[in-house]
């Protein structure tokens, strides 16, 4: 009867935490997609994954902040690219890996800002501010860059091709920032004042927080890892078009919701986008491993968000039933 | 009882109302007769809108009949209530703003069509037009609903219930936010409303308005059936006394607090539609009241005082200097704090722990080179949790899962972790039980013994003349009475607050 009572605590305490769901979602697909092709469990496999997801990872951890926020960004993309451009040209001008990262997370910030300050000090809707800005930057690129590709030579390509310890480099800088963005999340006050913000704005407002400049730094946050993205990104391909990171916003904003963090704003955990998008990584990853043709990529990932919604809905009754 | 041959449309039998546990109102008989204009009185919180809520079908009885033209009625939603006959013109006028007048009428009703199956939308506007017509109403009913006054929204209310064919219609404060020739054409339209044989029952805080154009009086006090009578068994005095006269319950008697300088001083305070040329001062350790009704303007001082509203003109001044509050932020700096009215809305984050809560507003200062400082945290909120005995509580688990009481002594902590000199307390005990109430006032009294400044608005008469040294009263964002604790008297404030006698006594010292 004790240890009964103690087990369901536990797992009441379990089900509390909003990105259980996706973590137990995707262990689950580990064992499936390992007992049905002998390629996935293997180190490369398991590497690939963390590579691929990278990109959208980075900018599913900031956007999360956004999330909380109650707000949404959907020029991350857009955003992405315009930095990716900028880290290009910076470096094959100076010659300098850490010049290009500086200038796209720079200018990144910079996009960050002008999102920021229009959403908290204009009071505009975050959705239509940023879907005009993800056309304008969008816009812009395809004005001045055109049709033309920009090559990045191999030997500037260390942050998405090379290797440290046998593990490719960008899953360092994707780890260390999930773990920069633990750290501002649980333990600033920035970060306990986005939650705040996002559950209840009017109580904020009224205990004093500083509502418009968390806002705009939750937007600059968001833009500096898209610079950041953006350098790994052209690292990564190697070369860019106009239209590179087309609809990835839709992806990174699929990657924080899968990982449980409320559309609503308030309820989530730092931990949410990085489960998310690591999932997102999984199936895409194991899809092609089990040769399921690459059509079927949007099918799936939609099931799988409606699966993860409808889940939370589940976890979120439990957890009100247990309060009541 | 002189109604004799009217005909009764209504009638409600010893009806009770419970909210879980908490009786909301008990035992209340009303009736109301064809022609008549039938006021119900009774402080806020009497129980006023709960019955009128269980007429319009909004809430269920817990007990008790109601007959609508002698026939037994159950109610199930508004809708059931308004094919039965009754209508309601709510308080806060709630229309759809982007639809035109006419589609407002036909909301929940069936539209007329034509043969093809579209609506007809000239019919629809005939009959409109028709019924703005009965009321003597110049009204464009093409014309989107955002467009228009607060005076003609509620005539598009009355224009609803006429066009459903209500046999009563119930008015809940209709003039509070009209103009005196508003009023009066809403007035003219009562009348004509009554002579049709349409029973109407008239809530309003207004004795002067009262006495004017309404029959009989029903008076309710703490959810209780106090009288009813034709208007003249009454007078202003004795509906006064009437509608506060409970016995001084005494909640809470006050320590010995030495009352010291002028703290805060607000000289000629003014926000545009909210209050005008508002003049107050509180001092070390004093506990300063403020009464009045709903919509006074009380709390829109407390949060022009808290920068959360925008003041127009006027000085505030802190120990003697001028000050101009910005923000929440600015205020909270300059140590005012204010405990808000709403406090699921304005006081709580209720996604977030117990202790994130009380923290929330002091955070800044919890934090070393940028890091909360959990361990510090933690001490704080525990200690306050102590302090203020909240109960069942630890103070990592959810805000949302503690009593109304509880949360409230959450959110009150929140403002006292910033050590504020300067408290505005905004309906500091509405809606918790008596055993939480006395904890908020005894922490009140100790917070004034500290030589705090405190501000307390509150509906609730008892509270403030028991736990005030001085108690200012409103009547539509002016001040109209200003007492000392001794001379202070229910009636006295309750006459001032319904903007009947000027009862600003100042001190004679």
């Amino acid at each position: 009867m004790e240890k009964k009572k103690s087990i369901n605590a536990t797992v009441i305490r379990l089900l509390l935490r909003p990105s259980t769901p996706s973590l137990v979602f995707s262990i689950i697909l580990l064992m499936a997609f390992s007992a049905a092709a002998s390629g996935f469990m293997t180190f490369d496999n398991i590497q690939a994954i963390l590579v691929q997801t990278v990109v959208i990872g980075i900018m599913a951890i900031a956007l999360n902040f956004v999330i909380l926020l109650g707000e949404i960004d959907i020029s991350v993309g857009s955003q992405l690219a315009v930095c990716a451009y900028a880290f290009g040209y910076v470096v094959t001008w100076t010659d300098s890996l850490l010049l290009g990262l500086l200038a796209a997370m720079a200018g990144g910030g910079i996009l960050g800002l002008i999102n920021g300050l229009l959403v908290a000090k204009l009071n505009l809707s975050s959705f239509i501010v940023t879907l005009a800005t993800q056309n304008v930057l969008r816009g812009i690129l395809l004005v001045y860059a055109g049709g033309g590709a920009m090559n990045l030579t191999a030997e500037h390509r260390a942050l998405g091709i090379g290797t440290f310890l046998g593990i490719n480099n960008s899953v360092y800088v994707f780890l260390l920032v999930f773990a920069v963005c633990a750290v501002l999340s649980r333990h600033t006050t920035w970060g306990r004042d986005v939650y705040a913000i996002g559950g209840n704005r009017g109580a904020a407002g009224m205990a004093g927080l500083p509502v418009a400049s968390t806002y705009i730094r939750a937007y600059m946050l968001l833009g500096i890892c898209c610079g950041l993205t953006g350098g790994i990104f052209l690292c990564q391909i190697g070369q860019l078009q106009a239209a590179i990171a087309n609809g990835y916003e839709m992806r990174v904003i699929a990657a924080v919701a899968i990982g449980g963090t409320s559309m609503a704003g308030g309820r989530g955990s730092a931990l949410s986008p990085l489960v998310g998008s690591i999932l997102i990584g999984i199936i895409l990853n194991g899809m092609s491993v089990m040769a399921v043709p690459s059509t079927f990529e949007s099918l799936v990932l939609g099931a799988i968000i409606l699966l993860a919604v409808a889940v939370d809905a589940a976890r979120h009754k439990v957890v009100d039933k247990h309060y009541e | 009882m002189g109604t004799g041959q009217k005909e009764t449309l209504c009638e409600m039998k010893q009806i009770t109302k419970c909210f879980d546990k908490v009786t909301a109102i008990k035992d209340i008989d009303f009736e109301i007769y064809a022609g008549e204009v039938h006021a119900l009185m009774g402080e806020n919180g009497a129980g006023k809108s709960t019955l009128m809520k269980i007429l319009y079908g909004y809430y269920s009885r817990t007990s008790g009949d109601v007959k609508v033209s002698g026939k037994e009625v159950h109610f199930n939603s508004t809708h059931d209530a308004e094919a039965a006959g009754i209508g309601m013109v709510p308080q806060e006028i709630d229309l759809f703003p982007e639809l035109t007048v006419t589609e407002n009428l036909f909301v929940g009703r069936k539209r007329p069509r034509k043969r093809w199956g579209g609506f007809d939308t000239g019919k629809m506007q005939e009959e409109a037009r028709e019924v703005f017509e009965k009321l003597d109403v110049n009204l464009d009913v093409a014309s989107q609903v955002k467009h228009l006054s607060v005076a003609n929204c509620q005539m598009i209310e009355i224009a609803r219930a006429l066009i459903r064919q209500a046999k009563v219609i119930i008015f809940d404060e209709p003039t509070a936010s009209l103009t005196d020739r508003e009023t009066e054409r809403l007035f003219k339209v009562i009348q004509e409303l009554k002579e049709a044989g349409v029973g109407v029952v008239y809530i309003s805080h207004r004795l002067e308005e009262i006495f004017r154009i309404c029959d009989r009086i029903t008076v309710l006090r703490d959810g209780r059936w106090v009288a009813s009578d034709v208007i003249s068994e009454f007078s202003q005095d004795k509906l006064v006394k009437l509608m506060v006269g409970r016995p001084l319950s005494q909640l809470f008697t006050r320590g010995v607090s030495r009352i010291g300088n002028t703290v805060l001083s607000v000289e000629g305070l003014s926000s545009d539609g909210r209050f005008s040329d508002v003049s107050f001062e509180i001092r070390e350790g004093e506990v300063v009241g403020m009464a009045g009704l709903i919509g006074a303007g009380r709390s829109e001082i407390g949060q022009a005082l808290f920068g959360v509203l925008p003041v127009a003109s006027g000085v505030v001044k802190i120990h003697g200097k001028e000050v101009h509050i910005k923000s929440p932020e600015d205020a909270m700096r300059k140590k005012i704090v204010y405990l808000p009215e709403e406090r699921r809305s304005q006081g709580l984050i209720l996604p977030m722990s117990i202790g994130s809560n009380i923290s929330l507003a002091s955070l800044g200062s919890l934090t070393r080179y940028g890091f909360v400082n959990f361990k510090k945290e933690k001490e704080i909120s525990d200690r306050y949790i102590h302090t203020l005995s909240i109960r069942g509580a630890s103070v990592d688990k959810p805000v949302s899962q503690l009593s109304g009481g509880n949360q409230q002594k959450v959110v009150v902590s929140k403002i006292m972790v910033r050590e504020p000199e300067i408290l505005i307390l905004d309906e500091p005990t509405r809606g918790i039980d008596i055993g939480a109430k006395s904890e908020i006032y005894k922490l009140i009294d100790e917070l004034a013994g500290q030589g705090k400044a405190i501000l307390l608005i509150s509906s609730e008469l008892p509270e403030v003349l028991s736990m005030s040294d001085r108690i200012l009263v409103m009547h539509e964002g002016k001040l109209t009475g200003e007492f000392d604790k001794e001379e202070a008297t229910q009636e006295k404030i309750g006459l001032a607050a319904s903007g009947v006698a000027d009862g600003r006594q100042i001190d004679t010292d």
